[in-house]
């Protein structure tokens, strides 16, 4: 037994999860430490930092490919955190799909991170990595595709800089699997049998329609907008054609009252449009979770 | 069914030795721990200032031990002299129970002699050792056995009983040595 061992026991730090443990929330894993959010665009990154009691502090974007801005940022980022944990939203290179009959045997989402054709079968692709999210009254499942070349050149972006990535997921998905965890919560009479979820998330856009308590169809592309809504209403037109009067549009956004938000929720005002959005909600989502 | 707390799904490569953490029931340890450190505190105090009122007590009741014991040699030293002097007072009673008077003795010889006998000498010699012991002579003229046992018949009733008793007879003169020894009577 090691000397830091027995340290870790006399201080509590040997009973909290593992710095790595995907499946415990960053919180629980970093408490009362400073860490960094990042959402890696194809051409834009941005970031926040985490404060030590939990709150955000500052943050700001760069135009670039992370290759090339990791370089320039990476001692202002290793000041924002404690420990150089990093918690990183990936927003292009991924595809979302809505699946059916997905294996749902005990432990799924471990499995799927490391042996994805036991969950998918025939449909695994040994260059993408997976994470899958189940409709909890349906046989229907959102899958994550990413590509693992993506995730690898991350990893050692990071690694190169001095930072640690402690958690790599997609911020779109994440933002609507998180409402469809918070939704399949309420009782069945308090949430609607009709919904469309639209997500957007720093250009990337996700659009899912629950009809009559199942999941009929869903969309999702990155790097369709950057200020302007029109590439978003091109792509989810076929949606709001086929809706049936009267039915709630949940609209998540990454941050509340940015000058696209506004613009987006000007054009669904025709609609029982309903924005679920919080201040700060990729943020939040990626890193209170 | 799903989790309480919603996870955020994670696409990073996996480190080895990923670790949950220990089980809750473990941090029973670091308690215990800090519990048993916290109390070896306070024992400890209390263990150093209870030291202090026993090395205190210590030293209180080691001298009152001293002064005990200063006492009882001086009361033994009071014990053996009030010893000494009773049983110096225990010879002089003895001396003075067993120095009865002569003078009874003396008349009782006396007046046991007939009109006829003449008293040469009397003599009667306590033993300074033992005072109840008398030496005792007696010389009479004109004097026959039957005197002398009437003047010891006399004698035994003052309670004094005659050891080694001589008896000479020359002529008219009797000549008779013992030794008188008091008989207690009770």
């Amino acid at each position: 037994m090691k000397l830091q061992d027995i340290k870790d026991v006399l201080s509590f730090a040997a009973f909290r999860p593992d710095a790595d443990d995907s499946s415990s929330s960053c919180p629980k894993r970093f408490p009362g430490q400073r860490y960094l959010l990042l959402n890696v665009s194809r051409d834009h990154v941005s970031w926040r930092a985490v404060g030590k009691k939990g709150e955000f502090e500052g943050g700001d974007s760069m135009e670039g490919d992370l290759r090339d801005v990791a370089p320039q940022m990476s001692e202002d980022w290793k000041a924002m955190t404690d420990s150089g944990h990093v918690v990183v939203s990936i927003n292009n290179r991924f595809v979302i799909s809505l699946e059916h009959n997905l294996s749902r045997r005990g432990g799924y989402q471990e499995l799927i991170r490391s042996n994805p054709k036991a969950v998918l079968g025939a449909k695994c692709d040994r260059g993408k990595r997976y994470a899958v999210h189940h409709n909890p009254e349906t046989s229907a499942s959102l899958l994550l595709a990413c590509d693992d070349s993506l995730v690898k050149s991350v990893e050692e972006n990071l690694s190169a800089s001095g930072l640690k990535p402690a958690r790599v997921c997609c911020g779109l998905y994440a933002m609507m699997t998180q409402y469809l965890h918070d939704f399949y919560r309420q009782k069945p009479n308090d949430r609607p049998q009709n919904m469309v979820l639209l997500a957007c998330c720093e250009g990337s856009v996700g659009i899912l329609n629950h009809k009559g308590g199942q999941w009929s169809e869903f969309r999702a592309r990155s790097g369709v907008y950057q200020e302007e809504i029109e590439p978003v209403a091109q792509l989810t037109s076929k949606f709001f054609q086929e809706m049936a009067p009267g039915t709630p549009v949940v609209f998540l956004n990454d941050r509340r009252d940015t000058p696209f938000a506004q613009r987006m929720l000007e054009g669904l005002k025709n609609f029982a449009m309903q924005d679920a959005t919080q201040s700060d909600h990729l943020w939040t989502v990626i890193g209170k979770s | 069914m799903e989790s309480k707390d919603f996870i955020c799904h994670d696409l990073k490569t996996d480190p080895p030795d990923v670790s949950q953490g220990l089980p809750s029931a473990l941090k029973l340890v670091p308690i215990l721990f800090y519990l048993v450190g916290v109390a070896s505190i306070i024992l400890g105090a209390w263990f150093a200032i209870s030291m202090k009122t026993a090395t205190e007590s210590k030293k209180y009741w080691s001298g009152e031990i001293s002064r005990l014991k200063r006492d009882n040699e001086r009361l033994a030293a009071e014990t053996a002299d009030i010893e000494k002097q009773n049983g110096r007072a225990r010879e002089v009673v003895e001396w003075m129970e067993g120095a009865q008077g002569v003078q009874p003795l003396s008349v009782a010889v006396t007046r046991s002699l007939a009109p006829s006998v003449t008293l040469s000498e009397l003599s009667l010699t306590r033993n300074a050792e033992i005072p109840n012991q008398l030496y005792f002579t007696l010389k009479l003229d004109g004097a026959g056995p039957d005197q002398l046992e009437q003047t010891l018949t006399g004698i035994r009733a003052m309670n004094f009983q005659d050891y080694s008793a001589q008896q000479v007879k020359t002529d008219d003169l009797l000549d008779y040595k013992a030794t008188l020894i008091w008989q207690n009577p009770n």
